[in-house]
């Protein structure tokens, strides 16, 4: 991304004053990382247009709460980060908060049948199948850390935690992603018998 | 070194954040650990593959669709406004009337003469219009301020004030022709 910081905080200045021209050049200069996040949040893209759609909407509207302190960017994805963890919540049904996230124990999907989960192992280079199935927290921050690149601090700014959380969650989400990975080969390789075995064994790992 | 220590590591190490130190530690543990040593291999591999992920591209037309989603969105919002707006005259523009309304009463109970009665009701009348040319100048600025007003929490304030300034009148108003008496 190649826009000086000037010509953001002018866009900005331009926005907060009804001008929708300047808004649609900070619409275009941020719709692939937002939609990137989004995507990568929700799994479909649907769902993530929507999400990313309403993530430019709610930041219009909040325009004057932005401090030009920060990278846009960051603002940015951080309204985007919170729609889409609210987005799956609202669509798994539940509410989980931060410390049962952190404090949970590692369990594969069982809701898998033995035939989905041969037909994951056929495709076990698909990583982004696996990783759909880390916990939204996890997922965040390994989102934020391998597409958009962002340092700790920044992902702990943009997540609205803290930098030893965030070193946490990716450590977890690693043992967790390299886990899946491994599954993924044993279950194409190992009888159906052993490979209850081996799905036990990374339930226990975290 | 402990595996779970040796674990953390790992993790900082693939994003570069180990010190010289923790780098020799880091390699003198996985040198004599076979079990950190194979979670390194897969932890490295999984995170390979991220590296070589790119970012998704959004849906063609996917800005222009974002611009018509904020104008609807901020034209509902500015209606929303001049409705609240509207409101909030109507309340000031009613707790103002009470005064001269109340006063209008008991001249009417009290003055028996037809002539009078005209006399004192002509008096009332300019009264209430002077007042009301006052009020809806100021409101007619306030107005112009809450509708062109970019945020909430101007809009917020403002109905703050005002309604504690509403409430303030009304009691006042209520109580005075009691105290009178």
């Amino acid at each position: 991304m190649t826009i000086s910081t000037e010509q953001e905080q002018l866009w900005v200045l331009q926005a907060r004053q009804g001008n929708q021209e300047a808004f649609a050049r900070i619409v275009e200069a941020y719709q692939r990382p937002v939609f990137n996040l989004a995507y990568r949040m929700l799994g479909s893209v649907e769902a993530a247009e929507d999400a990313a759609q309403e993530t430019f909407v709610r930041a219009y509207v909040r325009l004057d709460s932005y401090d030009p302190a920060y990278k846009l960017a960051s603002w940015i994805l951080s309204i985007a980060s919170h729609h889409c963890i609210d987005c799956l919540r609202k669509s798994n049904g539940r509410q989980v908060s931060l410390e049962q996230i952190d404090g949970a124990r590692w369990i594969p999907d069982p809701r898998l049948r033995p035939e989905e989960r041969t037909m994951r192992a056929e495709q076990r280079h698909e990583v982004r199948e696996q990783l759909q199935r880390l916990p939204e927290q996890y997922r965040l921050v390994v989102i934020l850390r391998y597409w958009h690149d962002m340092s700790y601090v920044e992902i702990a700014r943009v997540t609205g935690s803290t930098e030893s959380a965030v070193k946490s969650r990716l450590h977890r989400a690693r043992l967790m992603m390299a886990d899946l990975l491994t599954e993924a080969e044993q279950a194409a390789s190992v009888p159906e018998g052993e490979r209850r075995l081996t799905e036990s064994a990374v339930s226990n790992r975290v | 070194m402990q595996c779970q220590t040796a674990s953390e590591l790992m993790s900082l190490r693939l994003d570069g954040a180990l010190s010289d130190d923790e780098e020799r530690a880091l390699d003198a543990h996985l040198a004599v650990c076979a079990a950190c040593s194979a979670d390194w291999a897969h932890m490295q591999s999984a995170c390979d593959a991220f590296s070589a992920l790119t970012l998704a591209e959004p849906p063609a037309q996917f800005a222009a669709r974002v611009m018509q989603r904020v104008q609807r969105r901020s034209r509902r919002l500015s209606l929303a406004r001049a409705g609240l707006s509207v409101l909030l005259v109507a309340l000031m523009l009613s707790t103002l009337f009470i005064a001269p309304l109340r006063a209008l009463f008991s001249i009417t109970e009290s003055v028996s003469s037809v002539p009078a009665l005209i006399s004192t009701l002509v008096g009332a009348i300019v009264g209430v219009a002077s007042v009301a040319g006052t009020v809806l100048g100021a409101l007619q600025v306030v107005l112009k301020a809450l509708i062109s007003s970019p945020t909430w929490l101007v809009l917020a304030g403002y109905l703050a004030i005002c309604a504690v300034v509403a409430v303030t009148w009304a009691r006042l108003a209520l109580r005075r022709p009691q105290t009178d008496r």
